[in-house]
């Protein structure tokens, strides 16, 4: 399996899932923009220890297989931004996000 | 149910001093409707308090079974997204539920509600909530919205795949509860347990098996999510958007301060009206003497004073709990993150502000939702800054004796004016949290995470209760704490009687009349005159008794002795200078102590009340002294 880093602008790779080879594909949601949309890989967490930010957002959807949808962003500074996951609707700050890996299906 | 034989003897008596029977817990994700099931459920018949100790709001009402006529008792806990707390909202609910709870034993039933449109997200609790092993009841609340909106819904299926009872409730509907309210009464109740077997902590690999737990059921029942309706798509994108959404906060905002005083003049008109008949009446059915002095210039002229605000106290709670009940202040509170960033404070704390508009009291009892300690200390300490209802008589007094009806452009200027006042308290709130958060409360930032809920329309009767509610609390305070002050104050003004051949009116030789002068050498610099002065000492038990204050001490002043209108005659006596620096006091007030009380039950120290105090003491004499010095050099004589 391959393990490519993609060097975005939030990504640590220390944050990288646990249990998942990191894919090309996979972004922080950190990262995107108003309009773009997918699934979410999972949450990346150093093995064996959760915060309660990453519980909480496991419990409110962030996991494997959920649809997302990025639907607005403040201004300026574009944070916090507007996301739709499974059937709710959260506002995060963008650092909030760092840890929440997706796979794209569409970008804007 | 032991307690079922003495109930059936008076089926039909739901007091809350009934004998109680089983207790019921409502327990559901934030926005599930649960309040609204509540008050279907209980109707007016609920009583609001804290839980001891920390100020999380209990509401508590009863009901009667139809068919066993037992009296159920009712809690409705704090929304909670999980069973491991994030706030303090949620660990009272944690604690509640589990037995934990020093003063609230775990209930006999809890009765889980669930978002009907929103499964994906609720379920995972109840799946948490089952774990514990606790006896159950769903309740599918929201069920029509689901409905209506096309959302694939088989309770059947998924009371099968849960195995605990699940019924369809519609909150907003009356009989929208009849369903619950019959498996309530049918439920056979076990043994009261107080000891609930606490889970072990979850990992993230057991989140992850209750999520997929969630989507198994969920692809079991067949429960299917329709495309989001487009029209809150719509409306989401201009609320959420980055230029047009403040754009609308700002319109919103300034709505309601303008309907605040162009809305409440009739009603106010007519209230004033029939205080001034009463007064007419009473003179001139009273023999003259101290009783009917008491009367007149005692209880109408000061409680009648405080009276008159409560259609403008009634608008403004109108407005926040609409707004508040169609998930639009979430999305104020995204708006205004980054901004209140700026002065350190989360976007969290604009709910707890808003709030703090209609009283800083339920003020600072929201920080309770904001998970940083910090980030609440802060924003309790500046809630005081927000202009409160309690305040609004007083504006209204001064805006209505000195500042002209007049428009500027499209706008009132009374209105404008007093849309300034409440700026002002918003900007120096800001500076403060600045300088806190600076200085002594710096901390690390905590997570904004805010669900923004589906819009929905305000329900009409929610609306009234929670108006009623409001109103209830005010004239509970006119009948009481302000009522009993008029008569101490009345008392102070009129005893010991004036001297024979004593020229200047009576109240000037009373108790009254020598403390307000003595506290005339503190506040004359800031252009405060001795009836003033008085009036800001009853004014410590609550800032809108000094209007009553006023009403009073002129009352008492003047010679003749029926309860007339305040304002004409501060607008002879004052000075613009004079007014506006009492105008400029009141932006920063310290005197509240019910808000300082509440401030050292939750800080649970005096240190906190006491710098609050101290602070807005300091503030409001330096922006009095300024304000008057600056009228005076300007000619406002």
């Amino acid at each position: 399996m391959r393990t490519v880093l993609i060097h975005t602008r939030h990504m640590d790779a220390a944050a990288a899932p646990v249990g998942l080879a990191l894919n090309p594909g996979y972004v922080s949601l950190s990262t995107l923009s108003p309009g773009s949309s997918g699934l979410v890989v999972g949450i990346g967490m150093a093995a064996g220890t959760m915060s309660s930010l990453e519980r909480r957002l496991l419990e409110l959807g962030f996991f494997s297989g959920e649809q997302f949808e990025i639907l607005a962003e403040s201004w300026p500074g574009r944070d916090p931004f507007v996301v739709r996951i499974g059937n709710t609707t959260l506002a995060l700050r963008r650092r909030e996000a760092e840890s929440i890996w997706v796979e794209i299906s569409r970008t804007r | 149910m032991n307690a079922s034989a003495d109930i059936r003897a008076e089926p039909r008596l739901v007091g809350l001093s009934a004998v109680s029977g089983p207790s019921l817990s409502l327990v559901g994700v934030p926005n599930c409707g649960k309040t609204a099931l509540f008050n279907r459920l209980t109707g007016s018949r609920q009583k609001v308090a804290n839980y001891p100790g920390v100020t999380v709001e209990r509401k508590e009402g009863r009901f009667a079974g139809p068919s066993t006529g037992r009296v159920y008792r009712l809690i409705d806990l704090p929304g909670a997204y999980s069973l491991e707390p994030t706030s303090l909202d949620e660990a009272v609910a944690r604690d509640v539920i589990l037995g934990r709870h020093a003063s609230e034993p775990p209930p006999d039933l809890l009765v889980c509600v669930v978002d009907a449109t929103n499964l994906r997200l609720n379920l995972r609790l109840v799946l948490e909530l089952k774990r514990i092993g606790r006896p159950m009841i769903v309740a599918l609340n929201m069920s029509d919205v689901a409905k209506q909106r096309g959302f694939r819904l088989d309770r059947a299926a998924l009371e099968r795949a849960l195995g605990v009872p699940v019924v369809e409730t519609v909150a907003v509907k009356p009989g929208g509860e009849r369903a619950l309210v019959e498996a309530i009464d049918q439920y056979r109740f076990t043994e009261h347990q107080t000891h609930v077997e606490t889970p072990p902590p979850a990992t993230a690999a057991d989140i992850e098996a209750t999520q997929r737990e969630v989507r198994r059921i969920l692809d079991e029942i067949g429960y299917r999510v329709p495309p989001r309706v487009a029209l809150l798509s719509k409306l989401d994108s201009v609320v959420l958007n980055p230029i047009a959404g403040p754009i609308l906060l700002a319109i919103v905002l300034f709505l309601m301060f303008q309907a605040v005083f162009s809305w409440a003049r009739v009603p106010m008109d007519f209230i004033q009206d029939q205080i001034n008949a009463l007064g007419k009446v009473i003179g001139a059915t009273m023999p003259a003497g101290p009783l009917r002095n008491l009367v007149l210039n005692g209880v109408i002229a000061g409680a009648g004073s405080v009276l008159v605000f409560v259609p403008q106290i009634l608008i403004l709670f109108f407005f926040i709990l609409s707004l508040e009940d169609s998930g639009y202040l979430p999305r104020a509170a995204y708006m205004l993150d980054r901004l209140m960033g700026k002065v350190g404070l989360s976007g969290r704390a604009f709910i707890p502000l808003l709030s703090s508009f209609a009283c800083a009291i339920p003020g600072v009892l929201a920080t309770r939702t904001i998970p940083s300690s910090r980030d609440r200390l802060a924003t309790i300490m500046i809630a005081p800054l927000m202009t409160c209802s309690a305040r609004l008589p007083v504006y209204a007094l001064l805006i209505g004796a000195f500042i002209p009806q007049r428009s500027v452009g499209i706008f009132n200027l009374r209105g404008l004016v007093l849309f300034t006042l409440y700026m002002a308290g918003v900007l120096s709130a800001m500076g403060v949290a600045f300088a806190l958060k600076r200085t002594v409360m710096r901390g690390e930032e905590r997570p904004l995470l805010l669900e923004l809920p589906e819009y929905r329309f305000p329900n009409v009767r929610n609306l009234a209760l929670g108006l009623w509610e409001r109103l209830r609390i005010f004239l509970g305070r006119v009948g009481t704490i302000i009522l009993a002050l008029m008569v101490v104050l009345w008392f102070l003004a009129s005893f010991p009687a004036p001297p024979g051949g004593a020229t200047g009116p009576a109240i000037q030789y009373s108790i009254a009349g020598m403390l307000g002068r003595g506290l005339q050498f503190i506040f004359a610099p800031i252009g405060f005159n001795w009836q003033i002065s008085i009036a800001l000492v009853p004014g410590l038990a609550a800032r809108e008794v000094a209007v009553s204050a006023l009403g009073t001490v002129y009352a008492m002043s003047d010679t003749g002795d029926v309860a007339g209108a305040l304002a004409p005659v501060i607008a002879r006596s004052w000075s613009l200078a004079t007014a506006l620096s009492l105008l400029a006091w009141y932006v920063f007030a310290p005197q509240c102590l019910s808000t300082l009380a509440v401030v050292k039950r939750e800080t649970n120290s005096w240190r906190y009340p006491l710098i609050m105090a101290g602070y807005l003491f300091v503030l409001a004499y330096a922006a009095s002294f300024i304000t008057y010095h600056v009228a005076l050099a300007l000619g406002a004589t």
